[in-house]
Order: C-alpha cells, then sequence, then structure tokens
C-alpha cells in the first residue's frame, strides 16, 4: 500500500518539475477552431472551450497545483514546530499568550478570510498562500505544545535540565526527535489542506489568472464542458482528489511507523 | 403468500401508485414557471432598470407606447398620438382602462408616470431616456401632452422601453420605494402582481379584465437560478418550464435536450473591446489600431456565438445597423483581421517593441474566456495583456468608477431600434465621467455636437450623422467591435412562443403549445 501512495506522490513530484517539457503541447497555445473536442489521437483528453490540450495542461499545471501546497506545509510545520516546542516547554506568559493567539486564530473560518483577503485587499495569488500558512499555523502550534507539554516531563528530558543544556538544545536536539512522527504526519495533513483550498480558491476564480495551467482553476474554467468534453474538468478533479488521498494516508501510514520505531 | 395476501398487496400498490401518479401531475400547461439569472430587485422602471425587472415590469405595468415587429412606435395605452409642433407630442388616452384594483387610468396618471423620472427626489435609473423632456401636462380628461426640449424623434421609441403607467396616488408618496416588496406596484397590464419577494420570486396572476388580448397563460412564476448549468438541469428536468438566459456560447448543450426547444432571434446587443485612451500606451492612436488588427473577431464571435451571432463591423447591434442602413452594409472603414498589418501599425507607434498592460477582469461569466483569447493574439504582436482576476461585482464597482481603465471586455444590450440610444454611451464626454459607460474616456467637443445633431435628425439626414460618428470611432479605434449575438430562450416543448426583437411582453407571447 504504502509503495502504491509513494508512487503516486512520486509521479505527481515528476509531472510537478518535469511537465512543461513533459506536455506534448504548448499549455496556452489556443487553437478556437478545436473548441471543446473530446479525446483523440492529437489531444488524449481533449481540448477546453479556448482549444488548448488538457493534458499539456493538467501535465503543467501539476506545478502551480502543488508547489503552493508544499510551500504552505513547510511554512506551517516550521513555524509551527518551533512555536509549539517553545510554548509547551517554556509555558507561563509566553505559553498564555501564545494560546490566546491560535485560539484566536483557530475561532476564523479560514476559507471565508482568504476570499475576503484575497478579494478585498487584491495582491493575487502569493497573498492567499501566505495567509494560507498564517491560518494553518496555528493547528500546529497547538498539536506540537501538547506532545512538549508530555515530553518535558519524561525523564530524558529532566536529565539534560540536569546537565545544564540551554532549552534550545533540549527542545531542537532531544525533545524533537520524538515529536518526528506527529511532525511529519502534521507535514502532510498541512499539504492536503493546502491543496485542497487552493484548488477552491482557483474553483471560487479568486487569485490566479484565468488561463494558468492549473487544477483548481481547470476545474471552475471547464466545469461548463462537461457535456462536451468531460475529461477537461473530470481529471483534475480526479487528480486533486487521488493526490490530495494519498498524501494523508501516506502521513497516516508515516505517523504509526515512526510511532513504532520510536517505541522500539 | 397466500392469493389472498397477494392480491390485498397488489391492491395497496396499486392504490399508491394510483395516489403518487396523482400527486405528481403536472401543473396545468397554462401555468409556466420561468427562470432567471438573477431575482428582479424593483418592480419599478425608476429602480429597476435591469433585464429581469423588466421582465416582469412589462407583464404588468403598461406604456403609452410600444413597438411593433420591426420596431416602429405602435399605439398602446395611448390610441395615437399628434405633433402640434416638432417638438412637443400630444397623446390620446385609451378609454376605459383600469388599474388592477379597479381605479380609472387617468391622463393625470400617464402625465405624473412620465414626470417623475424627471423627479430629483425619485433618482430614476431611466432619467437619462428623458433629458430631453421639458414639460409633461393632462389636457383634459383623456389627453397628455408632452413638450420636448427640441424635436427628439427617438422619443416616442424610448417611450415605449421606459414610460410605464403607475397610478399617480400610489407612485407619489414613494418616490424611492415603488416597485419594492413592501410596497409593490399597479398596473394596467395583462398580469397583476401576486406575490413579490426578493429571495423567493415573483408570482403573477392574469388580469382577468385586462383591456387588451387576453395572455393565454393564467399564471406566471419567476424563479431565480444563478448557475448556468443548474439552470439548465432544472429546465432538463423540466423544474423550470422557461427561461431566456442561456448563453449562446452554450447553444450546443442546450439544443437537443429532451422536451425543450430552444428559440434564436436577432439580439440587439453588441460586444466590444473598450481601449482607454487617456493614458498610457492606448493614448497613441496607432497602437489601437494595431489591436483592432491583431485581434481575430471571426474566432472570437463563432466561440463565443456558436454560430448565433456573428463579427461585429460597427459598433452598433446589428438591428439598429438594419433600421439604419437597411440590408446593406454601414459605410464604415473595417480593421480586418491582419497581424502583418498590426505589427505595421504598432511600428508607427510609440510602443514599436511592444508592451506589458494590466488587465482587470471579472472572474465569472465570459469575460475571462474572451480577454484569455484577446490576449493570445495580442501577444502575437508584443503586447502582453497580465490578466488580473477579480470578483465580478468588485470589478463592475470599479468598472463603473472608471477606475484602473485599460483593456476591457464589454457587452451591453439595448431597448430600441434608435442609434441615438447607444451613441452617446459609447462616446459623449458626460458618459466618460464615473457611472457612465463611455470606458474608453474618448470624446470631445467636436464629437459631442455631432451627438447633439443626431438626436434632432431624422431621414438621410440620420444616416450621415451616424456615419459620421462611426467613422470617427473606427478611425480613432476608442473601441474595437468584436461580435453581436443573438437572443435565446429555452422553453419547454408543453409551450410556443412567438419572439421577435422588439419583443415587449415575454410572457404575453408565450401560450401553451397547440393553442
Amino acid at each position: 500500500m504504502r509503495a502504491v501512495l509513494v508512487t503516486i506522490l512520486g509521479l505527481a513530484a515528476v509531472a510537478a518539475l518535469t511537465g512543461p517539457w513533459l506536455a506534448p503541447y504548448d499549455p496556452a497555445a489556443q487553437d478556437l477552431a478545436l473548441s471543446a473536442a473530446g479525446p483523440s489521437a492529437a489531444h488524449w483528453l481533449g481540448t477546453d472551450d479556448l482549444g488548448r490540450d488538457v493534458l499539456s495542461r493538467l501535465l503543467t499545471g501539476a506545478r502551480s497545483a502543488l508547489f503552493w501546497p508544499v510551500l504552505v506545509a513547510l511554512f506551517t510545520t516550521v513555524l509551527g514546530t518551533a512555536l509549539g516546542l517553545v510554548s509547551g516547554y517554556h509555558r507561563g506568559w509566553v505559553d498564555a499568550v501564545l494560546m490566546r493567539v491560535v485560539d484566536l486564530a483557530i475561532a476564523m473560518p479560514g476559507l471565508l478570510v482568504l476570499i475576503v483577503l484575497v478579494g478585498v485587499l487584491g495582491g493575487g495569488y502569493g497573498w492567499a498562500v501566505l495567509a494560507m500558512a498564517v491560518l494553518f499555523t496555528p493547528g500546529d502550534i497547538r498539536v506540537v505544545r501538547s506532545l512538549t507539554l508530555a515530553q518535558r516531563e519524561l525523564a530524558y528530558a529532566e536529565a539534560a535540565r540536569t546537565l545544564g543544556l540551554r532549552p534550545g538544545r533540549i527542545m531542537f536536539r532531544h525533545l524533537l526527535p520524538n515529536l518526528a512522527p506527529t511532525v511529519v504526519a502534521n507535514a502532510l495533513l498541512s499539504f492536503t489542506g493546502a491543496l485542497v483550498a487552493l484548488a477552491g480558491l482557483s474553483f471560487l476564480g479568486i487569485g490566479l489568472p484565468a488561463g494558468t495551467p492549473d487544477w483548481g482553476l481547470m476545474v471552475e474554467e471547464n466545469r461548463q464542458l462537461l457535456d462536451l468534453n468531460p475529461w477537461a474538468s473530470i481529471a483534475p478533479a480526479a487528480l486533486i482528489t487521488v493526490v490530495a488521498c494519498a498524501a494523508t494516508l501516506l502521513g497516516d501510514r508515516a505517523f504509526e511507523s515512526m510511532s513504532k520505531g520510536a517505541g522500539r | 403468500m397466500t392469493p389472498a395476501k397477494t392480491a390485498a398487496a397488489t391492491a395497496v400498490l396499486l392504490l399508491l401508485t394510483a395516489c403518487s401518479a396523482g400527486g405528481a401531475t403536472p401543473p396545468p400547461a397554462d401555468t409556466l414557471v420561468w427562470a432567471t439569472a438573477s431575482p428582479p430587485s424593483s418592480l419599478d422602471i425608476a429602480h429597476g432598470f435591469n433585464s429581469p425587472s423588466t421582465l416582469v415590469q412589462t407583464a404588468v405595468l403598461d406604456t403609452m407606447v410600444t413597438l411593433d415587429e420591426r420596431g416602429r412606435p405602435a399605439p398602446h395605452l395611448a390610441t395615437g398620438w399628434t405633433q402640434p409642433d416638432p417638438a412637443s407630442y400630444l397623446f390620446t388616452l385609451r378609454k376605459g382602462v383600469r388599474f388592477t384594483n379597479g381605479s380609472p387610468l387617468t391622463a393625470d396618471d400617464a402625465a405624473f408616470s412620465l414626470r417623475r423620472h424627471l423627479d430629483p427626489k425619485v433618482a430614476s435609473q431611466a432619467a437619462s431616456y428623458f433629458t430631453m423632456v421639458k414639460k409633461v401636462e393632462p389636457v383634459g380628461d383623456d389627453q397628455v401632452k408632452v413638450t420636448l426640449s427640441r424635436p427628439a424623434p427617438a422619443f416616442l421609441a424610448v417611450s415605449a422601453i421606459a414610460w410605464q403607467i403607475v397610478p399617480r396616488k400610489l407612485a407619489e408618496p414613494h418616490p424611492k420605494d415603488l416597485g419594492s416588496p413592501e410596497v409593490g406596484t399597479l398596473g394596467t397590464g395583462p398580469y397583476k402582481v401576486s406575490r413579490f419577494s426578493l429571495t423567493s420570486g415573483v408570482l403573477l396572476e392574469r388580469n382577468e379584465d385586462y383591456w387588451g388580448p387576453k395572455p393565454a397563460l393564467r399564471r406566471v412564476e419567476v424563479k431565480s437560478i444563478g448557475d448556468p448549468e443548474t439552470l439548465r438541469l432544472a429546465v432538463r428536468s423540466g423544474e423550470i418550464d422557461g427561461t431566456a438566459d442561456l448563453n449562446t456560447r452554450d447553444a450546443r448543450k442546450w439544443t437537443g435536450l429532451p422536451g425543450v426547444k430552444t428559440i434564436f432571434y436577432p439580439g440587439n446587443n453588441i460586444s466590444y473591446l473598450s481601449l482607454a485612451v487617456k493614458n498610457g500606451p492606448l493614448a497613441d492612436v496607432h497602437v489601437r489600431r494595431a489591436i483592432a488588427h491583431a485581434v481575430n473577431r471571426k474566432a472570437i464571435s463563432d466561440l463565443m456565438t456558436a454560430g448565433h451571432g456573428g463579427p461585429a463591423d460597427a459598433l452598433l447591434p446589428e438591428p439598429i445597423l438594419t433600421a439604419v442602413y437597411g440590408d446593406a452594409p454601414p459605410p464604415v472603414p473595417v480593421h480586418a483581421y491582419d497581424p502583418a498589418k498590426a505589427k505595421e501599425e504598432l511600428a508607427k507607434s510609440g510602443h514599436p517593441d511592444g508592451f506589458t498592460l494590466a488587465a482587470p477582469y471579472a472572474s465569472g461569466g465570459d469575460t475571462g474566456t474572451v480577454m484569455q483569447a484577446v490576449a493570445a493574439d495580442l501577444a502575437k504582436i508584443g503586447i502582453t495583456l497580465k490578466l488580473e482576476p477579480a470578483p465580478s461585482d468588485q470589478y463592475a464597482a470599479r468598472m463603473m468608477e472608471h477606475d484602473r481603465l485599460g483593456v476591457h471586455y464589454v457587452a451591453l444590450a439595448y431597448g430600441t431600434p434608435e442609434p441615438i440610444e447607444v451613441l452617446p454611451d459609447m462616446v459623449s464626454r458626460a458618459s466618460a465621467e464615473p457611472q457612465g459607460f463611455n470606458f474608453s474616456g474618448y470624446g470631445s467637443a467636436a464629437t459631442d455636437e455631432k451627438l447633439d445633431a443626431l438626436v434632432s435628425a431624422t431621414g438621410e439626414a440620420r444616416t450621415d450623422q451616424v456615419t459620421d460618428l462611426l467613422k470617427e470611432i473606427a478611425d480613432q479605434v476608442p473601441y474595437v467591435p468584436l461580435f453581436h449575438t443573438d437572443n435565446a430562450a429555452a422553453l419547454n416543448e408543453k409551450y410556443t412562443a412567438s419572439l421577435h426583437t422588439w419583443t415587449m411582453n415575454l410572457f404575453a407571447a408565450i401560450r401553451p403549445a397547440g393553442r
């Protein structure tokens, strides 16, 4: 099972890295005479309403669809883990202030905040990604903090403090490795959440300019073609679903196997 | 199971089937469920001058004048009119007409219904239609005299659209909220409003005492379905009997729906690119001419109209061109699709190597598709359009504020065959101010003089004035005409309809099939 999941994510990564070179056509090349054509030998997944090759746009769109969620996952994992460790280890006023901020952030409806931010302030997709990363981070902080609270009371942490090691060294050299299963699972969950949320934003027509090869945007732009060339909309929707499911399941597997490893 | 039990079970089943069949009986064919893409906002044209609102208004409120099948003014609540002088009209009111509450229609009601559009307290959205009106007064019991500031032949045609008759007693105390769900409206038309809600729609009942031909439909329910695909599925399933809000671009998806017929007829509309001439690269006329030659209007037209429309050569809707020039093409230069010529023009401009321009567009609807096609054409001559999506409402608000104008796709529809209804929108300096439709900002004192002369012109003089203005637009290219589309309607086969470009009352034109 794990091999299947790794293969799916691996293929998606390959498409993200090499999609523009693998694409049989220029993904932006229009042929209005070939609008919304069904699959053929020349266009395996047909064309969209502007006569662009759907397969080429899928391959090229993998970069936009996957790169930004990876960025969100990296941001939230690094920042969330660091702040969660600090909050859980130091406790006191640092913990109290951080947790109130986290409570506030978690109480906000994420997608709605994103729509308002991008819609009202403008500024494009970069702001949407940054806002999403900021909104996802509190969840990671809370999870890591609760684990840190438990870990800091264990004997190995007590020993490290007795030896006079600096808090930073204790947190990042000794506690962090024991939190790794959760951190990895969180990272993959953040990736999935960002993938689906950014596809949702693109579907709502917010962020990316029309015509950008992107899976979420392709679902939105091509959903009116369901009767003419369903593949133009179904293929990107299926890819979003498959990659999101693979990342989530792989996160679960990674958590289980790393937890067992840590147990030994 | 014993035979007795089997018989009993069969009887119960038959009974249930009969009951359920009875419950699912379709509504009678003289009840129509109609869908619009957005709900009517007001049943008063002064505050609801938009497509879904006027659809209901025309069913409920009569006008003094109507348009016949060729778009010519024809009597309606007025049985006729005379012109004591070129700048005034004396209308004779139809006798014995009553509002649906039973009160008689008076000359004072008719006069007040026009005068209120000039009242700043009303702030009518139709006020611009009647700027030439100087005085409106009842004459005796059955006549209304309208005095214009100068001769304006288009007055009759615009009256057919916007001079809707309401009782003074109801309208005068409600300058701002007549036609709202709270106040409602009252007319002499073929239908009366039984229910109006901004959320659940409108229910119309036939006016059994209507003075004119009785409409075939007894009841009409108007619902709003915003998503085009949901609307199509609702029509296909029979939940909705008809709609006129189908996009001609999607004609392929609508034609052939089982049990549904599609009707196409010439639409009085024009879709074009607006080029803001005030600053930036677009201030250079050679750049604008380069754009006009670079855009493949035929290809865009084919994409957007799916065969139900065509490329536009001049900046007027086809029915208006026909009204002015007959079947002859307008004697106006056309910027044919020619990338080589486009590059030549660009080479003559101050931007021979091209440039990049931000192009905001509405992320919903057709705008994104057209702008992508235009951007691909312009990229071939070195002009890069940086498309910037914005939510539709926000985009429309910015457009009307004339904020960040550049290259924009615009589609406008009109109600009369009068060019004077369109051209001031495009090139008058007054319309170049915020809330006006002159998104190019093009205009001059000389252009305003030509528009001014067009207001009073008739016959050949009118044709010459229109030609002169169209030639100026073609030469200076503040706009690039793209295409015009047919109007389209989808109707359940239970019904039939006789629709044409100037159909004023849609519901009166629909009847159960076979009648």
